[in-house]
This record gives structure tokens, C-alpha cells and sequence, in this order.
């Protein structure tokens, strides 16, 4: 048939193209596209920071302020989908979006931020809020105190008690 | 037999399994061995140079052979403490480029060498600052020397066609000085090595284990996927990890989707530089069917960023199996239905008939690999060779033809695609239930891994050395068109300049693979001289 | 009157050159299962590209360059006023049939000067393969207007449509429709242009408003050859003329971009050997005119 069985196939076939970006695409379930933040349900724990392969995620933290910033910059991002993988409180999750085009940098910044809690002992602010509130949610009634700690004075406080335990012991 | 020819120059076995077999040298025994590996028909697969003074070693090359007939990978290990080693260039033409790849990144030197020249670093890049050592920071800029382009001279006898660095039939910046008589081509030179991107200096310094497959899959703009599996596969050899089965089968149709897309792209692209417009709508028009199946399994068109190195991210919905298997059927018919009629079109296969011819003997020489190779009458094929993921449990074809034209590599891959339609089909329905990941293993530090894939242009051997802290100590990839290009020129030589871009693009080049680890040498030609001695220098 | 129908002519073609494309491609667009673009989208691209400012290469003899596509262009338009389109209207007088082939080939001859002139390696071989399938197109196209010369008693284009049916004429003419697809380099016949290969071969340093003269220029050559083809069949005069030749022409892009749509390009080695080939027949066709038939 040669080239005029093709003719007849492509008339047979109908146009294929879609109209986009004048008409919107169909895309599939799990799609992966821009990562969005939800800025309630973040706790600021840093764990999409830490797997993020370009470092899309970064944390930043604001001692004076007493505020954590979580900035996810789409101009990085490379929608491999780990942060939404790793959140513990299930805040990131890809959207279907993909059309990311912007007029300035800025617009490809989304910046959470977050009240950090001061150490009850040092005064230096060490960890959000909310992260707090997260992990007293899951540990027992007597460990909760030591959460007003910073690690350093946590530490601190636990050589203090082992050692008053050990002379006890003495 | 391997094992006699090691004993007889006196290897040691560092490590050992069913796949490859990592064995130390004296320096000395280098160049007899590697002579004897390339005599019994092993060919240079890999090369790698690593620092390991963090690992409480010396400097050290990382020779890798592979054999189709031993079914192995061997790695030959040699040290040294004076940064001085034997070159088994002049033995084995293949490992130029690696060799000359370690002078340049790692300041090491081999003797003997027929052409100790800069390969990758440009000129102003500053003598003495070696950009892999580890005292260099993945970050850092070194003061850049200034830069004296060196004249090529102009020719009157001949018109210079330059092809590149920007021309439309070459998809990346790439060039090749092209001297034609007429119409008909009568030298070549390649330039390249325009792409830097310093991924390995990156992955060794500021990714994480489980970050590099991103990172890997990105070396390749078409076949990424199996970029991050031979990094996965390659640590999990290292660490002696084994997936779980469901994991191995995901693993397989993941590369088989992305088979079909590149072999699909290429075929289309090939009618596109004949003119032959419609040819490529079709075969781009089934393509976008293909791209729709992987943007439903994995959430992305084409890069499909599933693979970790315990397995995969995500299983493959069973409600989608279905649904996937009736597609691939319809095109599968609308592929053949497609390409009988196209091959029908005499005048247009006639184009391409006898055109870039490369001979058998040219071919193996060069080490040229994959749908190339098989094209020249090379019967290798990594998946039948070296299996990897559950190839060994899947029944295909690997298609040779002795002819070494442009037709015969349009032939290959399109028995590849056929092939890889019978894959999926096969894979997606034995495929067993299970996990897809593991999640509790422990990387053993300073283990030596290799993972190889059969690309869709051919093999890619990832080396990888694991470091501690989860991170990896070396990581080396080795893209398939590397060994290909130096093959472009003897098939160039004789043709018409009307068939140059065809010619090019029928090993499939992928610049960007090969260049991952290659930084310009802007002005300088790789071959100096008339082409049989460039490929004299390269080739023998 | 005449002078207006003229300008009517004139305009119409004009119009219609660069719709005829957008049609073109529309067809070629269908029939590769495409949408494609709109059939004003030609208009669009000469529109745009005549507002941008052109660039020179440095080395460019600039005068042959910059005057090359404004000549083509002159040349065709001038083509139109002896060769009666929509109106059967022009300027007549003896040979002007080869003034017609002269400046259509004037304008041939202007893009392969202002490719030479830009002196870049690939508009060299454009111009290069142009030459050397213009040379043996030319060698056709003289056999058959011989012929029709010869059938018809005269050189002058009102008298020779429309043609007498004889068997000379009618070779002559199968040959002229081979030789307009051709010498309007459509594939596999666009190797002087070959966009992967060549970049668009003599008109590669063309850009901005001289592109668009340039490409304007070898859509007005397509019009050209096609109105000359629709000449040796319409009638000469009546008010069906205007109306027949308004509903061939998208006839004839239809089926010239269909053939073009399911063609691999030659090499040039392959194109002149075909045009060889037609040049025999054409010169078969001149014995048998002389011999009167």
C-alpha cells in the first residue's frame, strides 16, 4: 500500500492534536505537579528539607524573630514527590498544576512560617510550636516537660537528673 | 577461565559474585592482563578514577571489562601512591577517553598514553586544580587562567562545513567540522564535550544516597530511567540489597515504556531529516500514547523519578493493568499497520540503504554498544548478557543484522519496539504480588558496586563506591553514546553531506550523557589531522 | 479598463500567495492528524516578520544581500502583469511568454545571488543545489514552451490559450504539471532548502523584513507556475473564469501538498536524474510537435 495506505489511515484517524494551552488536558490520577504547602497543617519539622534532592525546601530559621520559615522555591523543584512522601503531617502534597510560569522570582517562593516556642531554661528560641504540639500528642504524660527544653538544656537537665540519681543510688 | 588468566598475572580478589568480580593488580601486571582481557574477548566497559585517600587508600583506577561470553563484569583494580600509572590505551583503544578523563579530573598520570592531552577541562581552566580530588569543594570556583583559542587552520581545498554547535538536526550543542568536496564528505572532525555539568562532583558532595537517583535520571534527557536504576542496581550490588520481585517487574516495565518512547522519538526523528514530515507525526503520534501510559503509572511524562535505592515508590495500580495492556495492544497493530506501509515507500528506505556503513571490525574496536553494535553484527545485549531485574524470567529477541547501514539500525530498533511491546505484555501479566521496597538495610561504607542497563542506545555501567553517612564516596556513570561517537566519523567518510545528519543521528546521540562528566575544551580538536589517523589514534 | 483589471489581478494575488500556503499547510496538517494552524497563520508570519529589522552577517556583500529578496520579489510581481490570473486581463505582446519564464527565473537567480552574498558555508551549497536543479528544470521548461510555441505559431501568451489538443501538447503538458511541483520546491524536490540538513539552504541569514520578502517571493512563484497551469485549461473569457479559477487553485494546493505530504526528500543526485528524465520526454514531445501532431 505505501504511502497511500497512510493517507487513508491519518484521514481515517482524525486529528490527534489537542487544543491546548487553549483548551485544558486531561491528566491522570497522581499526576505530579507543583508542590503546594498547606500552611495550617505544617509543623515545620524539616523532613521534606532534608530528602529534597535539589534542595528546593529550605528551612530557615529566625532566632531574633523567634520565627521559622519553610520556603519552597518551585524554580528548583523537580516533582519528584519526597517531601510529600516523607510529611509526617501530611501538609505538602502535589497538585495537578503544572503551568508555572511567573513574572518575577518571587512569585515561585512559597514561605510558611511558624512561631518557634523559647526554651524554658535558656530563653533561646529552638523549635515551632506547632512541632511541639506534635510530638506531645505522642509521647508520655511524664517525658512532656522536657519538650520546654531546649536540646542543649534537655541534655543538660538529663546528665543533671542521672547524676542526683546516681548519688542517690550511692 | 577468567580465573587463570587472573592467577596468572597475579590479581587478588578483593570481592566476588555471580555478576562481577572486583580483583587488585600490581601495576606493572596492568598492561599484560588488560591485553590478554581484550585477546579473549572482553571489551573496556568502564573507567574510573577515584581519590581514595579518605578511604585510608592512595590514588586509584578502576579499570571495568565486560564479556558477553563470560557473562561478567570485571573490575581491575590498580594503586598508586606517585599519581603515576601504566596506560592500557595502547592495548585497549577504548579506555582513551576514561584514561584521559582521570588526568584531567584527578591529575593522575598514565604512561604511555598516546595522546596526554585535556579531554574535558577547558583552557582557561587553571593547570593543577583537579575538580574530583577531594580537597576541591563541590562548590568552589577556581580563578580561571586566561584562555588562548587555538587556530584551526582554514583549508581552501576543501569547503568546512561546520554541523553544530547549533544546527537544527542536532538536538544538543555539539560539533562536528565536516569537509565535503562537492557534495560528498570527504573528512570529519568531532569537537565535543560541550555540557558540563558536573554531576558527579555533586552527588559525591552534597546528595545523599537516596537523592542521587534524581540526580541520575536527569543525566539523560530521553533515557533517564535507566540511568537511576544501573545507580540503584549498582548499590544495591554493592551492598549486596535484593528487591523484591514485584519491585524487579515495575523495574522492567518502567524500561521497557521508556524503550518504546526513545526507539519511537528516534524512528519519527529519522523520517523527519529524510523529509519525510508525516512519518514522523505517526510514529510520534503512537509516542504520545506511550507517554500517556508512563504519566499514568508514575505521575510524570517522562521522568518517572520512582526508583530508590531499596526499590520502587510506587506499585502499579492493578485497576490500571488492564487498561495499560489493551493500549499497548492497539499500538502494537497501529505500529506494525504504521510501519508496513512506510517501509513500502521504497524511494524513502532507499535513501537510507548503504549510507554510514560500519563495519564489524570498526565497530568492535570502538566498543560500540547497543542498537548500533547490533546493527554492525554485534550479537550483545546487557538484558540477555548480564541480566538485571527480572530480564532473566522474561522471554525476547535481540535482533542483529550484519548489514552496519542507516537501514539496519532503523531495522534494530524497530524489532526493539516490537520486542519491547512482548516485554510489557509479558511482564505486566506475570507480574507477581509483594512489596515493591525494602526499607530496613545498612550500606556498608568504602564497597565497591556496579550496575549496568541496557539502555536504549546501548549499555550504561554506573560505578559506585559507598561512603559513610549515606552518601556516596564515587559515583561514575557511563552513558552508551560515549563509546559510540568516535564510531560517527568512519561512518560519515564517502557519503554525500545531504545524509551527514542523517548518519549522526542514527547511533541515537545522546551529547548530554556524554558529556555529564565533561567540561569543554573550547578550540581544541579532539583528532588532529586526517580522519584515518584520528581513528587510527582512537580506533587501534 | 485594463489597467484596473490589472490592479485587481495584482491585488488578488497579492492576498492570495500567502493564503495559498496557509491552505497548504492546513492540508498537510490533516492529513498528519494535526489541528494546524489557522490558514491566515502565513499572513501572520509576513505581517510579523515584515515589522522586525533585518540583520546582516558581517562578512555579507551587502548590496547583492540586501537588494536579492526586494528583486525576487519585483520580479514575480512584475510576472503577474503578463500572465492573466483572476481576470483574463494583461499586457500582451510577442514573446512575452519568455519574459515570463525570464523573470521567473530572474527571481530564482536573485535568492541564489543574495545566498552566495551572505557567505555563510550552507547558503553556499543551498544556492549550489539550486543551481544545479535549476539548470536542468530550465533545460524542461524551454522543451515545452518550444512545443507549445511550435503547436500554436506563436510565443505570446494570449494566443497560445488555450492550447489545441494534439499529442505533442499533451506530453508536453503532463510534463509542464510535473515541472511546476518541482519548480516550486515542494518535497522530495526542497533539497536547495533542506531545513535538517542545510537550514533553509540560500535564505539561512535571511531575517526580519527581507525573510519576508524572500518567502513572500516564493509563495507569489507558486501562484505564478499555478496560474500559468490553469491557463491551458480554463476558458479564456466570461464571468465563469474568475469563479473556475478561484475554486481550482485551492484544488490544485490540495492535491500538489497532499503528494508533498507523503514524500521523503531526494538528494540532489536523485532530483536531477529524475529532472533528466522529464527533459527527454519534454524534448520527445518537441520532434513529435515538429512533426506535427
Amino acid at each position: 500500500m505505501g504511502r497511500f495506505g497512510l493517507i487513508f489511515k491519518s484521514i481515517a484517524k482524525g486529528r490527534v492534536t489537542e487544543k491546548y494551552p487553549f483548551a485544558p488536558i486531561e491528566l491522570p490520577e497522581g499526576f505530579r505537579g507543583k508542590p503546594e504547602i498547606d500552611p495550617e497543617k505544617c509543623i515545620g519539622c524539616g523532613a521534606c528539607a532534608t530528602v529534597c534532592p535539589p534542595s528546593a525546601i529550605q528551612i530557615h530559621v529566625d532566632e531574633e524573630q523567634g520565627y521559622k520559615t519553610i520556603d519552597l522555591f518551585l524554580g528548583r523543584c523537580i516533582f519528584c514527590a519526597r517531601c510529600e512522601e516523607v510529611c509526617p503531617a501530611e501538609a505538602i502534597r502535589l497538585t495537578k498544576e503544572f503551568e508555572l510560569a511567573a513574572a518575577s522570582e518571587e512569585d515561585l517562593h512559597q514561605v510558611v512560617k511558624l512561631k518557634m516556642a523559647k526554651c524554658a531554661g535558656c530563653g533561646r528560641p529552638f523549635d515551632t510550636v506547632r512541632h511541639l504540639q506534635f510530638i506531645a500528642e505522642k509521647l508520655p504524660e511524664e517525658q512532656k516537660p522536657m519538650l520546654a527544653l531546649c536540646p542543649d538544656c534537655r541534655a543538660k537537665l538529663a546528665s543533671k537528673i542521672l547524676t542526683v540519681a546516681a548519688r542517690r543510688h550511692r | 577461565m577468567v580465573d587463570k588468566i587472573l592467577a596468572e598475572y597475579g590479581a587478588v580478589v578483593l570481592d566476588r559474585n555471580a555478576k562481577r568480580l572486583v580483583v587488585q593488580v600490581d601495576d606493572k601486571q596492568l598492561r599484560p592482563l588488560a591485553e590478554k582481557l581484550f585477546e579473549s574477548g572482553f571489551y573496556y566497559a568502564n573507567g574510573v578514577g577515584v581519590d581514595e585517600r579518605g578511604l585510608g587508600h592512595d590514588f586509584a583506577m578502576y579499570h571495568v571489562f565486560a564479556s558477553e561470553k563470560d557473562k561478567l563484569y570485571l573490575v581491575v583494580k590498580v594503586s598508586t601512591s606517585n599519581l603515576k600509572l601504566p596506560s592500557i590505551t595502547p592495548v585497549i583503544p577504548g579506555s582513551n577517553w576514561a584514561e584521559r578523563e582521570a588526568m584531567d579530573m584527578l591529575g593522575l598520570e598514565f604512561e604511555g598514553h598516546p595522546e596526554p592531552e585535556r579531554l574535558i577541562l577547558p583552557d582557561d581552566w587553571p593547570k593543577g586544580v583537579y575538580p574530583l580530588r577531594k580537597e576541591f569543594d563541590y562548590n568552589e570556583r577556581p580563578e580561571f587562567v586566561e584562555r588562548k583559542p587555538e587556530s584551526t587552520p582554514q583549508r581552501t581545498d576543501v569547503v568546512q562545513l561546520p554541523l553544530g554547535p547549533y544546527h537544527p538536526a542536532l538536538h544538543e550543542p555539539e560539533y562536528f567540522e565536516i569537509h565535503v568536496d562537492g557534495e560528498v564528505i570527504t573528512d570529519a572532525k568531532y569537537r565535543g564535550f560541550h555540557i558540563h555539568r558536573g554531576m558527579e562532583k555533586l552527588a559525591e558532595g552534597r546528595l545523599t544516597l537516596n537523592q542521587v537517583p534524581f540526580l541520575a535520571e536527569r543525566i539523560c534527557g530521553i533515557c533517564g530511567f535507566t540511568h537511576s536504576i544501573a545507580y540503584c542496581q549498582a548499590v544495591a550490588d554493592a551492598a549486596g540489597l535484593d528487591w523484591p520481585e514485584r519491585a524487579k517487574y515495575i523495574g522492567v516495565i518502567l524500561l521497557e515504556i521508556e524503550r518504546l518512547h526513545s526507539h519511537l522519538l528516534w524512528v519519527g526523528v529519522v523520517f523527519h531529516l529524510l523529509g519525510f514530515d508525516s512519518g514522523f507525526m505517526h510514529m510520534w503520534r503512537i509516542r504520545e500514547k506511550v507517554m500517556d501510559i508512563a504519566e499514568a503509572l508514575t505521575g510524570n511524562r517522562k521522568t518517572y523519578g520512582l526508583v530508590l535505592i531499596g526499590g520502587m515508590r510506587r506499585d502499579i495500580d492493578e485497576s490500571r493493568k488492564n487498561w495499560v495492556l489493551k493500549t499497548l495492544t492497539e499500538l502494537r497493530e497501529e505500529t506494525e499497520r504504521v510501519s508496513k506501509d512506510i517501509f513500502g515507500m521504497k524511494e524513502l528506505i532507499n535513501r537510507i540503504k548503504g549510507i554510514g556503513v560500519l563495519p564489524k571490525e570498526d565497530a568492535r574496536a570502538l566498543g560500540v554498544l547497543g542498537p548500533v553494535a547490533r546493527a554492525s553484527g554485534i550479537d550483545t545485549d546487557v538484558r540477555r548478557d548480564h541480566p538485571y531485574l527480572a530480564y532473566d524470567k522474561l522471554d525476547f529477541k535481540v535482533p542483529v543484522y550484519p548489514e552496519g547501514d542507516v537501514l539496519a539500525r532503523l531495522l534494530v530498533r524497530y524489532d526493539e519496539i516490537i520486542e519491547s511491546f512482548r516485554l510489557l505484555e509479558q511482564a505486566l501479566s506475570e507480574m507477581p504480588q509483594g512489596d515493591v521496597m525494602i526499607e530496613d538495610y545498612t550500606i556498608p561504607s568504602g564497597r565497591v558496586g556496579l550496575g549496568a542497563t541496557e539502555a536504549p542506545r546501548g549499555e550504561d555501567v554506573h560505578f559506585v563506591i559507598t561512603g559513610v553517612e549515606s552518601k556516596v564516596y564515587r559515583w561514575h556513570p557511563r552513558a552508551p553514546t560515549y563509546n559510540n561517537l568516535p564510531s560517527v566519523p568512519i561512518m560519515l567518510r564517502g557519503n554525500n553531506i545531504a545524509d551527514a545528519p542523517i548518519i549522526i543521528a542514527s547511533i541515537d546521540p545522546c551529547f548530554s550523557c556524554t558529556d555529564h562528566v565533561a567540561i569543554v575544551r573550547k578550540g581544541k580538536v579532539i583528532w588532529k589531522g586526517p580522519l584515518g589517523e584520528g581513528v587510527k589514534q582512537v580506533g587501534r | 479598463m485594463t489597467w484596473v483589471a490589472l490592479a485587481v489581478n495584482i491585488l488578488f494575488v497579492l492576498f492570495y500567495a500567502p493564503l495559498m500556503d496557509g491552505i497548504e499547510r492546513q492540508v498537510r496538517a490533516r492529513l498528519q492528524c494535526r489541528k494546524g494552524p489557522p490558514i491566515t497563520q502565513t499572513w501572520w508570519d509576513i505581517l510579523k516578520l515584515l515589522r522586525r529589522p533585518p540583520v546582516a552577517p558581517e562578512k555579507a556583500v551587502r548590496p547583492i544581500f540586501n537588494l536579492a529578496p526586494l528583486v525576487a520579489f519585483a520580479a514575480l510581481l512584475t510576472a503577474f502583469i503578463l500572465v492573466p490570473t483572476l481576470l483574463p486581463h494583461s499586457i500582451t505582446f510577442w514573446g512575452d511568454l519568455i519574459l515570463v519564464i525570464y523573470l521567473m527565473n530572474s527571481a530564482t537567480l536573485a535568492l541564489v545571488f543574495g545566498g552566495f552574498a551572505s557567505q555563510n558555508p550552507y547558503a553556499h551549497i543551498g544556492a549550489d543545489r539550486e543551481v544545479n536543479i535549476f539548470l536542468v528544470e530550465e533545460l524542461a521548461l524551454a522543451f515545452v514552451i518550444v512545443t507549445l510555441a511550435i503547436v500554436n505559431g506563436s510565443l505570446t501568451i494570449e494566443k497560445l490559450f488555450p492550447v489545441q489538443l494534439k499529442l505533442s501538447v499533451a506530453i508536453a503538458l503532463i510534463a509542464f504539471v510535473v515541472l511546476v511541483y518541482i519548480a516550486s520546491a515542494r518535497i522530495p524536490f526542497d533539497i536547495p532548502e533542506a531545513e535538517p540538513e542545510i537550514v533553509e539552504g540560500a535564505l539561512i541569514e535571511y531575517s526580519g523584513s527581507q525573510l519576508a520578502f524572500a518567502k513572500y517571493a516564493i509563495y507569489l512563484k507558486r501562484l505564478l507556475l499555478f496560474s500559468l497551469l490553469l491557463n491551458f485549461v480554463l476558458p479564456r473569457n466570461g464571468v465563469v473564469r474568475p469563479l473556475l479559477f478561484v475554486i481550482a487553485l485551492p484544488i490544485l494546493s490540495i492535491i500538489y501538498a497532499s503528494i508533498e505530504a507523503y514524500c521523503g526528500r531526494y538528494r540532489v543526485t536523485e532530483a536531477i536524474r529524475l529532472l533528466k528524465r522529464i527533459s527527454i520526454v519534454t524534448m520527445i514531445s518537441w520532434v513529435i510537435a515538429i512533426a506535427g501532431w
